[in-house]
């Protein structure tokens, strides 16, 4: 039998490999990293998690945890491998993400119908059954491919992620251990903040210097409002963030008693 | 940092972020980042099978079909790669019962409109409602999920 191939070896480009493979049929996977490096990525793992390693609400009555089941019951590896290294994370399914990464990757190079070939493809193969799994940063050669291809433009918006910030060097005098809601194990820091620090750092966000975009990405600047970077809320108001990362809403310390009765402000890191 | 997402030079990151009090010290093991994101229009070239409309033996999955999230990754390149077996078996490719959020993610991204097409994360508000409404969220949203597992046990 001819072999399938899978173009892209993130989340979405492991899981097909594997299911193919759990088919019976051979498959050929194509990672362009570390040969091509990827502006966001920093390994060359399968299935690396680039914005956190959340997987969302681990409860069948939200909608992500209701996928989680789904694909659970549908044997999916991705969901096997991250409830296998689960780390406390409130509610939600949160994973230990370099083992995470490290263990789909192994075990994908071990299946005997599994070919790891890391190598870009630049055009689209025109025989056989093809699987593009490239995301978000889908290398230009390719994209330009698809989009003769399909005739037609892409469309583009903004992806932001987070700072990482190392647990010790966190003030434990300040910062203090809890869940929103108190929900599971208490796997947050929250940093409270008072009226007045709170304006001083909404007033050095609001000033503080950008990163330069490039010209077409200046050009094609939508932010996606789900995951808006935090300068730009500090830009449409004094209270926006309130409403967004730093909601005192669910939040109790010994010391300040309840965020929004006592209207103080707090961040999870 | 929890929705700290962010686009500030790195150094201004530190500046700025130092201030949260219990963080004046911080050390940072990576600065945030923000880069372009590409999706296909998925409405006009995509089938709920996750196979092109214009070529049956190619498919697509992940973030590029315009869905969101990690676990929207994982149900496509599921789809996809269970698809792509069957195309090669020249068995019927799969099409998920929408009552599944898998089903609705899919049935969404290939038929909304075109023009106005965003990225679509997990949610409930694209699964079909019950004739009659139950008003409490929670037990809608549970009654959604009953309905959901029950009608993927009976495709496998």
């Amino acid at each position: 039998m001819n072999n399938i191939t899978v173009i892209g070896g993130g989340i979405a480009g492991t899981e097909t490999a594997w299911q193919i493979a759990q088919a019976g049929i051979p498959v050929d996977l194509y990672e362009m990293r570390p040969v091509v490096k990827s502006p966001a990525h920093h390994s060359e793992e399968l299935a690396e998690l680039v914005c956190s390693n959340s997987f969302g609400a681990d409860a069948t009555d939200r909608a992500a945890g209701l996928l989680h089941e789904e694909l659970r019951r549908l044997n999916s590896i991705i969901i096997h491998t991250a409830d296998s290294h689960r780390v406390p994370a409130g509610g939600a399914l949160a994973v230990d993400r370099g083992i995470f990464s490290q263990n789909l990757t192994q075990t994908l190079a071990n299946h005997p119908l599994i070919t790891l070939r890391r190598e870009e493809i630049k055009a689209i193969p025109v025989e056989g059954i093809v699987v593009l799994a490239t995301g978000p940063l889908t290398s230009p050669p390719l994209a330009q491919e698809l989009q003769n291809l399909t005739g037609m433009d892409y469309l583009n918006f903004f992806d932001a992620a987070s700072p990482i910030v190392v647990g010790e060097s966190i003030n434990k005098d300040i910062a203090f251990l809890a869940s929103r809601y108190d929900k599971g194990e208490a796997a947050y820091f929250n940093c409270p903040m008072n009226k007045e620090q709170y304006w001083h750092f909404w007033q050095e966000l609001r000033q503080a210097q950008q990163a330069e975009l490039k010209d077409f990405e200046r050009e094609n600047a939508k932010f996606f409002e789900a995951c808006l970077p935090i300068e730009e809320l500090a830009q449409r108001g004094e209270e926006t963030m309130r409403y967004g990362p730093l909601k005192p809403i669910g939040l109790f310390d010994a010391r300040l008693g309840d965020f929004k009765e006592n209207k103080v402000n707090g961040l999870m890191v | 940092m929890v929705g700290f997402q962010t686009n500030l030079k790195w150094g201004e990151q530190q500046r700025v972020f130092r201030m949260i009090p219990g963080l004046e010290n911080a050390e940072f093991v990576r600065m945030g980042v923000m880069h372009q994101n590409t999706f296909l229009n998925a409405p006009q070239l995509l089938k709920n099978t996750l196979q092109f409309k214009y070529r049956d033996t190619l498919l697509a999955a992940g973030q590029i079909i315009g869905t969101e999230g990690y676990t929207a990754a994982a149900a496509g390149g599921w789809l996809a790669g269970t698809n792509a077996a069957r195309i090669a078996q020249n068995k019927e490719p799969l099409t998920l019962p929408n009552v599944t959020m898998m089903g609705a993610l899919f049935e969404f991204i290939s038929t909304a409109d075109a023009k106005h097409f965003q990225p679509m994360p997990p949610n409930f508000g694209i699964i079909p409602a019950f004739s009659e409404k139950i008003r409490n969220k929670r037990e809608r949203y549970q009654a959604y999920a009953e309905r959901s597992l029950n009608a993927l046990a009976l495709i496998r």
